[in-house]
C-alpha cells in the first residue's frame, strides 16, 4: 500500500530479526491508520497487511494491541524471527505521539 | 545426489530477480533438480526488501542522479547496494531432502556453512552470525534472504567480493538507531569484503570453485552443469513485468 509519508507519523524500533519502521494515523487515541515496513523477515509474507488491518481502530495502548496482533499470530500461524509481538508493539507506540 | 550448478554471469538485476523467483516455482513444481546458481549484476542497483518502504529507506534522488536501478525483492530483509563487484547467489533445495533444519536461522547457518567451507579453499575463515550474516574478522561479507514454500527453501544473497562503500552509504538512508549507539564509522567499519580481507583481488573462477567445491563438501552432493530449463526462461518472461514495474518496486 503506498502512503502519503509526511502526512503519517513514523516510529521506530530495532527488534533482534530487524528495524520495524511503522507509518501511523491516529484519531481520538485510536488507530485510524496503519503501515509495518522494515528489513525483518515474517512468514507468511502478508501478515503485515492482517496485522495492519486488525489494528485498525484500536486503542493506542500497547496491551491491546500486543493481544490483537497475538490473535493474528495464533490465527495466522505468523513467525517472525527475531521480531516479536512485543517488538512490532513498541514501534507503534514510538510512533505516537505520547 | 545431484545438484544443479548454474553460473548465468553478468545479468540486469530485474531479470534477475525474475530467474530468482522462476526457479524457486519451477522446484516447488518438482521440474527442476536443488541448484546453487551464481550471478553478477550488469549495473549499479539497490535491492530493496520486501516489506521496506522505497522512498524511506532510499536516497532515491541519489539514485535517480546516478543511474543506480531500484530493483525490489519478493523476500525481506535490508536493502543493500549492488554493481557488478560482488557475486550473488541462489540456493533453492528441497529443505527435508538435506535434513535442513525448520527453524528459519538455523536453515540460515546450514546453507551458509556451504560458503564457509567454501572460503576455506581461498584462504578465509568465515563464520555465520545470526540472524543471517556470514563475518570474517568482524565484518560482514555476506547475508541471506529466504522465502519458502512446504519443504522447498530459497535463499539469495550477495558475496561482496569489491564493496564500494561510499556509493551504498549514499544510496542508502541508514537509520541512526541503527547504529546511534556506535556511530557511523562503526556501522561502516561492520561492513567488509573479501578483497579486503585476502589484501588482494581474488580470481573470481578461483572463488567460483571454492564455491563449489565447497558446496559439495558441506552438503556431500555433486553438481551437474546446467542452464535455466525452458520452463523456466517461460517464467522468467512472465515474471519480469512484475519487477519492472514501478507498481512493484515503490509498493510502500
Amino acid at each position: 500500500m503506498k502512503i502519503d509519508i509526511p502526512s503519517y507519523q513514523q516510529g521506530l524500533y530495532k527488534s533482534a530479526g530487524g528495524l520495524i519502521r511503522v507509518f501511523l494515523k491516529e484519531k481520538d487515541g485510536k488507530i485510524d491508520d496503519i503501515l509495518f515496513t522494515g528489513d525483518f523477515f515474517i512468514f507468511p509474507e502478508d501478515s503485515l497487511n492482517i496485522m495492519a488491518q486488525s489494528l485498525k481502530n484500536a486503542a493506542l495502548d500497547k496491551r491491546i494491541i500486543i493481544d490483537t496482533l497475538k490473535e493474528v499470530y495464533l490465527k495466522e500461524n505468523v513467525d517472525s524471527p527475531g521480531a516479536t509481538i512485543g517488538d512490532f508493539a513498541n514501534a507503534v507506540m514510538a510512533a505516537t505521539s505520547r | 545426489m545431484k545438484w544443479r550448478y548454474l553460473d548465468i554471469g553478468l545479468i540486469d538485476p530485474y531479470e534477475a530477480m525474475a530467474v530468482h523467483e522462476a526457479m524457486f516455482i519451477s522446484r516447488i513444481e518438482q521440474k527442476s533438480l536443488d541448484t546453487l546458481y551464481l550471478e553478477r549484476y550488469t549495473s549499479k542497483s539497490v535491492f530493496l526488501g520486501y516489506h521496506q518502504c522505497a522512498e524511506a529507506e532510499l536516497n532515491l534522488n541519489y539514485c535517480r542522479e546516478n543511474d543506480v536501478k531500484v530493483v525490489r525483492r519478493s523476500t525481506g530483509g535490508g536493502a543493500g547496494y549492488m554493481d557488478s563487484k560482488q557475486l550473488n547467489y541462489e540456493v533453492v533445495v528441497d529443505r527435508k531432502m538435506h535434513n535442513i533444519p525448520s527453524d528459519f536461522v538455523a536453515s540460515y547457518e546450514r546453507i551458509m556453512d556451504g560458503f564457509v567451507e567454501a572460503l576455506k579453499y581461498i584462504g578465509l575463515d568465515a563464520e555465520f552470525k545470526p540472524t543471517n550474516d556470514l563475518i570474517v574478522n568482524g565484518g560482514k561479507i555476506s547475508g541471506g534472504c529466504m522465502a519458502r514454500q512446504n519443504a522447498i527453501l530459497l535463499q539469495h544473497g550477495s558475496l561482496l567480493v569489491d564493496f564500494d562503500m561510499d556509493t551504498a552509504f549514499k544510496v542508502l538512508n541508514v537509520p541512526t538507531i541503527k547504529y546511534e549507539s556506535k556511530g557511523l564509522k562503526s556501522a561502516k567499519s561492520r561492513v567488509s569484503w573479501i578483497n579486503k580481507e585476502l589484501g588482494y583481488d581474488v580470481d573470481l573462477d578461483e572463488l567460483k570453485a571454492a564455491i563449489r567445491k565447497g558446496f559439495e563438501k558441506s552438503f556431500g552432493i555433486e553438481f551437474e552443469d546446467s542452464g535455466l530449463t525452458p520452463y523456466e526462461e517461460e517464467l522468467v518472461q512472465d515474471l519480469l513485468p512484475k519487477y519492472r514495474s514501478t507498481e512493484f518496486i515503490y509498493r510502500l
